[in-house]
């Protein structure tokens, strides 16, 4: 294929010359290589195409779109200014009224990707979101920018057609919600994710130079009459926002150094550092919660449960606070205003209309105080940048009842509550296909066996204070091989469910949870094919170190078989695990567990994420 | 990426926004499509009329729309940021203080100690968007300091 300048434009001589193989062509329709080495565009909208063949084929869809454009076809220029800035190097703005408009609009003079953090006691969150802001403004300081709120926002996302969650869980990971993109000002996501759902989010500011931007722009615009297949674990928002950088940037290489079964949003946060100077700063948006936890961060309990009850009645809070000095009454209900939003964040939005009464009244007293607090909530040490991959893959080596074992594990996904925390949900663990195998001596063979297989593992411990009241929960979906006394080494489905609370000292990582448990193991080694354990566990985890953690979990079960309800005689099991990460992507672990009084196992294991 | 189980939540969020004139196609706060095939990026300008998506944005450019569509701009704003700007009221500064001073053209500090001094007058009980853009016009009108160094005031 000839590369062609043509229409006698300019040609930045620093970049190779256009053509239906060039890597900036590719990335602008969005072509990647199938399993079989064809190319396929991951756009499934057909107007994103000028040629009948244009998703299966770069070169067609390359001359049918120099052939318009040489026609100085508009419809075709209008649709994609983007293609046209980069085969003639001028971007049509004169041209294309309602295009120019929408540049006019953006205003683009920076790019930053915000990243949102993950939402309490929703471990299904725990993968966070990702999404462009195309800013009015250099952004050469983000703290005093006027115009952040009024920026907008580009968003992919799924467009669902049901509320039903499970139609929703189904139909975007089969891909059969198409996924669009969507503009809107950055503080109808503010408003969302720091207030309503209290996320905290994180702006990341974009190095890229005024053309690439301009080219960036002209494709959102192009992106915005298309839709391509949501996929949730795949092609999902993390990832198309990625693919918009790589056209204002054809050198970066974002979307190949993702793993191929599943992007995590916080993964593409990671990726962003890995390209020298791509990432210029960030700053941090508190939500509402990491506010409150800020402003009551000196308070006592007593002080705590006072500003609790002047949410519920600020005519309280409006005859206490005059024993107070001017700067503590300003504290105390800057803290209450903080309480009642992160309390009342679901009343706020739907009603009813007294709570916005009662809120008025707390601001209007705030605004009798004549003093102007201007503390700014700190970024947390724990970025996402620092996360930890997702990936995970363990060698263990130890023995178990007198027998020696050698132990691999391999998970796909995310997290779990002994893995390093930063950038990580803290209270939550969240695990998808967990395979874990033995290999052991067994009366002189070396067999290796399925010890567990986790579908999925979600828990979430956030402590109760005196703002939360959150429950603590537990589930777990599977196989695993019995190690009890009940049936040694039955392979059985397994289910587990537990609730409670949890509690932990003021500002630390580490905390107690009580919960009420109940195991399943399907089998056909137990009469009526099965049996339930029920009983109280108790889980402690210390993690006041960055690189220790320990996790204790010790319970005390009934058991019965399903074909009648007789609950013999009880089960005391404990594990206790210890892990220290030596560097970011590796763990050290070692693992004591006891399965009933007979059966105990000891284990010492490298973890390493990837 | 979305959530698996808070879909259910968000969705009734979005009717509380979606009942507003000025609905933002967008999802997040619910999906609301512009049409079938609509260009959802295009739902910027093509529904620009109705003041929502109209945002002269930066200070640098506010001169380039015209009044009535400063207006509808700011009182969008207040519309969808009111308990936050409540809030930076009564605190005297905040984010949306910034913004606001960004519309009027004004010095931040000073808007912000003006709208806490003066809050009561700005923010009574019930206001709504539209009365709250109202007073914050006369306050900046009424104010010498301020209408001094407001620029852009309408």
């Amino acid at each position: 294929m000839a590369p062609g300048i043509f229409l006698g434009a300019f040609i930045s001589a620093a970049s190779a010359a256009p053509g239906p193989s060039d890597q900036r062509w590719l990335n602008l329709v969005h072509y990647k290589k199938n399993l079989w080495g064809q190319w396929r565009s991951q756009a499934d909208g057909e107007n994103f195409f000028l040629h009948p063949q244009g998703k299966k084929s770069p070169v067609h869809e390359y001359e049918r779109t120099k052939e318009l454009f040489d026609q100085n076809n508009t419809e075709a220029i209008c649709r994609f200014p983007a293609r046209y800035l980069y085969l003639s190097g001028v971007n049509p703005l004169q041209q294309c009224k309602e295009y120019r408009e929408f540049v006019e609009k953006l205003n683009p003079k920076s790019i930053s990707l915000i990243f949102s953090s993950y939402f309490i006691n929703s471990p299904a969150s725990a993968f966070g979101h990702t999404f462009l802001r195309v800013n009015s403004s250099k952004h050469t300081d983000p703290e005093s920018s006027k115009a952040d709120l009024l920026d907008y926002g580009i968003n992919y996302a799924a467009q669902m057609d049901s509320d039903n969650v499970l139609i929703y869980a189904t139909k975007s990971m089969l891909g059969l919600f198409p996924g669009t993109f969507t503009a809107m000002p950055f503080y109808y996501k503010v408003r969302e994710y720091n207030d309503f759902e209290s996320r905290d989010l994180w702006e990341y500011q974009l190095q890229f130079t005024q053309e690439q931007i301009d080219m960036m722009v002209a494709h959102m615009w192009e992106l915005g009459q298309t839709f391509f297949d949501y996929k949730f674990f795949t092609e999902n928002c993390s990832y198309h926002i990625l693919g918009i950088l790589e056209v204002g940037d054809p050198s970066l290489r974002l979307t190949e150094a993702l793993p191929s079964l599943y992007v995590i949003p916080v993964d593409t946060v990671r990726l962003l550092f890995d390209e020298p100077k791509l990432v210029g700063g960030f700053k941090f948006r508190p939500s509402v919660l990491t506010k409150l936890k800020y402003s009551t961060k000196d308070f006592s309990f007593e002080k705590k449960s006072q500003i609790l009850s002047w949410v519920a009645d600020p005519q309280k809070m409006i005859s206490e606070l005059k024993s107070l000095s001017l700067q503590d009454q300003a504290t105390s209900i800057d803290a209450t205003l903080d309480a009642f939003d992160f309390i009342n964040a679901q009343e706020l939005v739907h009603g009813p209309k007294e709570v916005k009464e009662l809120r008025h009244q707390i601001a209007t007293e705030r605004a009798l105080v004549d003093v102007i607090t201007t503390e700014k909530v700190p970024a947390p040490n724990h970025t996402p940048q620092a996360a930890h991959r997702s990936q995970r893959i363990g060698l263990s080596y130890g023995e178990l009842e007198g027998e020696k074992l050698l132990r691999l594990q391999m998970r796909f996904a995310l997290h779990d509550l002994l893995d390093p925390l930063p950038g990580q949900p803290q209270f939550s663990e969240i695990e998808f296909a967990g395979l874990n195998l033995r290999l052991q001596n067994e009366k002189q063979a070396q067999t290796l066996e399925l010890d567990r297989l986790d579908l999925f593992r979600v828990s979430s411990f956030e402590p109760v204070t005196a703002f939360q009241k959150d429950f603590s929960w537990t589930a777990r979906l599977g196989l695993r091989s019995i190690q009890d006394r009940g049936c040694v080494d039955c392979m059985a489905g397994h289910v587990e469910l537990g609730g409670g609370a949890s509690v932990a000292p003021q500002g630390s990582l580490s905390f107690i949870s009580l919960l009420s448990k109940l195991e399943l193991d399907y089998t056909g080694a137990f009469a009526g094919s099965g049996r339930a354990l029920l009983g109280p566990e108790v889980w402690a985890r210390l993690a006041e170190w960055d690189k220790l953690s320990m996790l204790l979990k010790s319970g005390y079960k009934w058991g019965t078989q399903f074909d009648q309800v007789k609950f013999g005689q009880g089960l005391f099991t404990h594990s206790l695990e210890l892990r220290y990460h030596g560097t970011q992507s590796s763990s050290l672990s070692l693992k004591g567990e006891v399965f009933d009084e007979q059966r105990q196992s000891l284990e010492v294991g490298l973890l390493h994420f990837f | 990426m979305k959530k698996l189980f808070f879909v259910l939540a968000l969705s009734v969020s979005s009717l509380a926004l979606a009942a507003k004139p000025y609905g933002m196609g967008g999802c997040g706060l619910g999906s609301q499509l512009m049409g079938k095939d609509g260009n959802q990026v295009l739902a910027i300008t093509s529904n620009g009329t109705s003041g929502n998506q109209t945002f002269g944005i930066s200070s640098g450019t506010s001169n380039c729309v015209t009044a009535s569509e400063q207006t509808a701009q700011i009182q969008t704003f207040i519309d969808n940021n009111y308990d936050a700007i409540i809030t930076d009221m009564a605190k005297g500064q905040g984010e949306t203080i910034r913004t606001l001073s960004g519309f009027y053209g004004c010095n931040t500090e000073a808007l912000g100690t003006e709208l806490q001094a003066q809050y009561a007058k700005v923010a009574p009980a019930q206001a709504d968007s539209g009365k709250m853009m109202v007073n914050i016009n006369n306050l900046i009108d009424q104010s010498q300091t301020l209408s001094a160094s407001c620029t852009d005031a309408i």
